[in-house]
């Protein structure tokens, strides 16, 4: 059992982590928009502006 | 026969998925536009650059993000799956833009420009055109908003994560782990309970302490006390070693009741909060002259945002737009749109000196205004005002009150108990108090009724009803009146080319728009719409003669397009050439015929009644059109007028669409308001129409009725579940673990029992999406 003292703070740990980065996912907006990041993956490559820079720079 | 039964020919021509609108290929205005910009390689976009407009929205309403500018919009709940891969494709259009963002919780748009190349006025054009009903947001508005509604996923994610990790703890303690192990699980539970008992449960606290003070029962009183005695007794046990602890359960049960709620409001149209009177102008700033104080007189137009605009300045407002203030006209005659007061389908001509009110939209020409009343006081302004205040309906709830009669019988035999303390002793009336508090708490009313309003909103939403308020589902019983406002709910509140009309040669039709090419009366936008592209002849000396029409010379010969007379529900046209009558046309907003049928069909089953502020004679001949008695058709109401006549006749539902409607949309039992419909009736409606869904409103109520039967088999099962286990706690039959235990297999049992409903409301759905089918 002298394993569980090793194995409750790596979950603590674990869980800490995922909470970390649960709370740096919110506070960025990562759930703000989960819409349209699927739908600009399957629509067209479409250039903008910054694309055709972009590519005048290479 | 046999296309009538094939869905999919049923279905929108262009996303395929949403039933077609009544006489229509398409599901909603967005579908039609994207159809037309595939097949007609339509192109919004222009060639232009910025304009001197772009510059100042960019620097009022933009967001310097890197080398990028960001723009805010409000927008309306997007109508099908098309409109949001139309939204994608805007980039094809506008290639500065470099990214587009929609947040579907708070309806909200972000767009993102290179700098430099900020479009703000074309992109705002664009929404409007997909009748997305865009409203600029400044830089900070959306913030509040969004960090609210941040901090409550934030709240259900980290409730979700400590529950989980103290469930983890604590499923060993159950299972027989090693004794000397036990209280090390035990405290970690405790350490983890601490952020869910000291930041976790704050809106059950915030809720139950404002209820105190209102002196309201509500349901997160016993909640609150039930949870802060469980924890503080499971610390108590905790630090004693005696093994009663329920962090687990707590943890859980919080987690269940802000899970509900947070699926219940994200039901809901949230983005159809009542505007203000900033977002509710297409263009946020006003062409203004000071002339209230000599130190501010300017000798030319400024722009200048509503907030700024005072008594005794010159306000022009430009043709097709919103008037902001009360005041008196300047400019030599103009016809206003009056529709938002008085219910009145054509324009009125206004002459110089006239007062005119904010609200009405100019018409004719650019309007020059003295200002009389600032534009935050208005009546305008108080009505739109009026919106944004917290509706009282929401005190009809009837599962609420047996919830509340849940809570005073359960302090009642706490207070029952406290009196057997000398019998029972303390310790042993503390304990069956807590574990009656336990199991008593009223479930239905906090866990299973708003889920079960919350599928039924999402019923409804595919069915094109959007929900403000969810508990709109309580107020919905079984309607037998039906009252509705008449001009643009049931009309189209535009004229149309009667269909009495004469056949018209494809001559004329081009004299005509020739004539009416520069006009944007509502006339001309009819004769447009009827007749669509043509090529025109080039009129010469060709002007708009304010009250009567169109005139000016084509190949020679002199032409007039005049209003002759304004009949009963339209107007009739005269086109003279050389001052020589040659042809007599109509035009009537006679109602859409989907509509017609459907109210035919109501008023079989239940009475209706018509209201409006268009003329009496006018409302009578169309009552009279779809059978309504005339005993039951007002019209030349005002909008304290129609609030008066709904609190008298006290229908259970009112369907209006108009500014003028708005008091008596928040006063009416249950409110709808059409997709066409003014920004503030929106916000003051329960519910919103995507398209004319007045021929499901059948299908609503059979929602309603079917998620109330939900509610109601949930409360008898809460009801008897608390009534022998709350007897069982009294007695001291069951103590605070078992209630602890027993709480959430009643609260399993509900979401259950809400599932088993939930496959009837599906089956309402697919029956409704059938019968749509059959008939498109």
């Amino acid at each position: 059992m002298n394993v569980l003292l090793l194995m409750i703070p790596i979950t603590l740990t674990l869980s800490f982590f995922f909470v970390g980065a649960f709370l740096w996912a919110t506070r960025s907006g990562q759930w703000d928009d989960v819409d349209m990041a699927a739908r600009k993956a399957l629509s067209e490559d479409i250039k903008t502006v910054g694309d055709h820079d972009e590519t005048k720079q290479h | 026969m046999t296309a009538a039964f094939n869905l999919s020919n049923s279905n929108c021509d262009y996303c395929r998925i949403n039933p077609r609108r009544a006489a229509d290929l398409f599901c909603c205005d967005g579908c039609a536009l994207l159809a037309q910009m595939e097949h007609k390689k339509l192109d919004p976009s222009s060639d232009q650059g910025p304009s001197l407009e772009d510059q100042k929205l960019t620097l009022d309403f933009g967001k310097q993000q890197g080398g990028l500018t960001a723009f805010y919009f409000q927008v309306d709940p997007l109508a099908c799956e098309a409109c949001l891969q139309g939204l994608v494709r805007v980039r094809e259009f506008y290639p500065a833009i470099r990214d587009i963002e929609w947040d579907r919780n708070l309806s909200s748009l972000k767009i993102l420009f290179y700098h430099g190349q900020e479009l703000p006025t074309q992109i705002y054009g664009f929404l409007k055109s997909l009748k997305l009903n865009p409203k600029w947001l400044s830089r900070d508005s959306l913030h509040k908003v969004r960090s609210v509604h941040r901090q409550r996923i934030l709240r259900i994610g980290l409730l979700a994560a400590l529950a989980g990790n103290i469930m983890m703890f604590a499923v060993p303690t159950y299972v027989g782990i090693a004794p000397e192990w036990k209280p090390l699980f035990e405290h970690v539970q405790g350490l983890i309970f601490l952020p869910v008992l000291l930041w976790g449960a704050l809106p059950i606290y915030q809720s139950a302490i404002s209820s105190f003070r209102l002196r309201q029962l509500s349901v997160d009183l016993p909640l609150a006390l039930a949870f802060l005695s469980g924890s503080l007794l499971s610390y108590a046990s905790l630090i004693q070693g005696n093994g009663q602890i329920y962090f687990d359960s707590l943890s859980g049960f919080l987690f269940l009741i802000l899970l509900s709620r947070f699926l219940m409001e994200n039901s809901i149209a949230n983005s159809l909060r009542a505007p203000t009177l900033e977002t509710l102008f297409d263009n946020p700033y006003f062409k203004v002259r000071s002339c209230s104080n000599r130190a501010s007189i300017t000798s030319s137009f400024e722009d200048r945002q509503i907030g700024e605009i005072q008594v005794g300045d010159l306000v022009q407002v430009p043709q097709g737009g919103r008037i902001p203030v009360d005041g008196v006209l300047i400019s030599e005659g103009v016809e206003i749109d009056t529709s938002w007061l008085d219910g009145e389908s054509l324009p009125r001509l206004r002459m110089k000196g006239a007062s005119v009110s904010a609200g009405a939209k100019v018409i004719s020409a650019n309007a020059l205004i003295r200002v009389e009343c600032e534009p935050l006081k208005t009546d305008f302004a108080k009505l739109i005002g009026e919106v944004s205040k917290v509706s009282e309906k929401l005190g009809t709830s009837w599962e609420a009150k047996v919830g509340n009669w849940l809570v005073l019988a359960c302090f009642g035999l706490i207070l029952f108990l406290m009196t057997q303390i000398g019998s029972l002793g303390s310790s042993e009336v503390f304990k069956r108090s807590l574990a009656l508090l336990i199991v008593a708490c009223p479930c239905a009313v906090s866990f299973a009724a708003p889920m079960a309003r919350a599928r039924a909103s999402f019923i409804a939403r595919k069915l094109g009803f959007w929900i403000r308020d969810p508990k709109v589902w309580d107020r919905l019983r079984d309607p037998q009146k039906i009252a509705f406002d008449k001009t643009g709910t049931l009309t189209e509140g535009i004229l149309k080319l009667s269909q009495d009309s004469p056949m018209i040669d494809e001559h004329l039709k081009r004299i005509i728009l020739s004539l009416e090419n520069q006009s944007q009366h509502p006339i001309a936008e009819a004769l447009r719409k009827a007749w669509g592209q043509k090529e025109l002849f080039e009129v010469s000396n060709g002007r708009e003669v304010v009250g009567q029409g169109v005139e000016g010379s084509i190949n020679g010969h002199f032409y007039e397009l005049h209003r002759r007379a304004v009949t009963t529900g339209g107007a009739q046209l005269v086109l003279r050439r050389d001052h020589r009558e040659v042809l007599e046309l109509d035009m009537d907003d006679s109602g859409k015929p989907e509509v017609l049928a459907a109210l035919k069909e109501l008023q079989k089953t239940r009475s209706l009644y018509l209201l409006s502020g268009d003329t009496t004679t006018r409302v009578h001949t169309f009552a009279r059109k779809i059978g309504v008695p005339v005993s039951h058709a007002w019209g030349g109401l005002t909008p304290q007028e129609k609030l008066k006549v709904i609190q008298e006749l006290a229908p259970d539902v009112y369907v209006g669409d108009g500014t003028n409607d708005v008091l008596a949309l928040r006063s009416a039992t249950v409110s709808v308001a059409p997709a066409s419909a003014a920004a503030e009736a929106k916000a003051a409606a329960d519910l919103v129409m995507m398209g004319s869904e007045v021929h499901r409103l059948g299908v609503l109520f059979e929602i309603g009725a079917e998620s109330r039967k939900v509610v109601q088999r949930n409360l008898q099962i809460s009801l008897i579940y608390n009534v022998f286990a709350g007897a069982a706690a009294v007695f001291g039959m069951i103590n605070p673990l078992v209630a602890a235990v027993l709480m959430p297999i009643s609260s399993l049992a509900l979401g259950f029992s809400t599932l088993m409903a939930t496959r009837k409301l599906r089956d309402i759905e697919r029956s409704a999406q059938i019968s749509t089918a059959r008939n498109p």
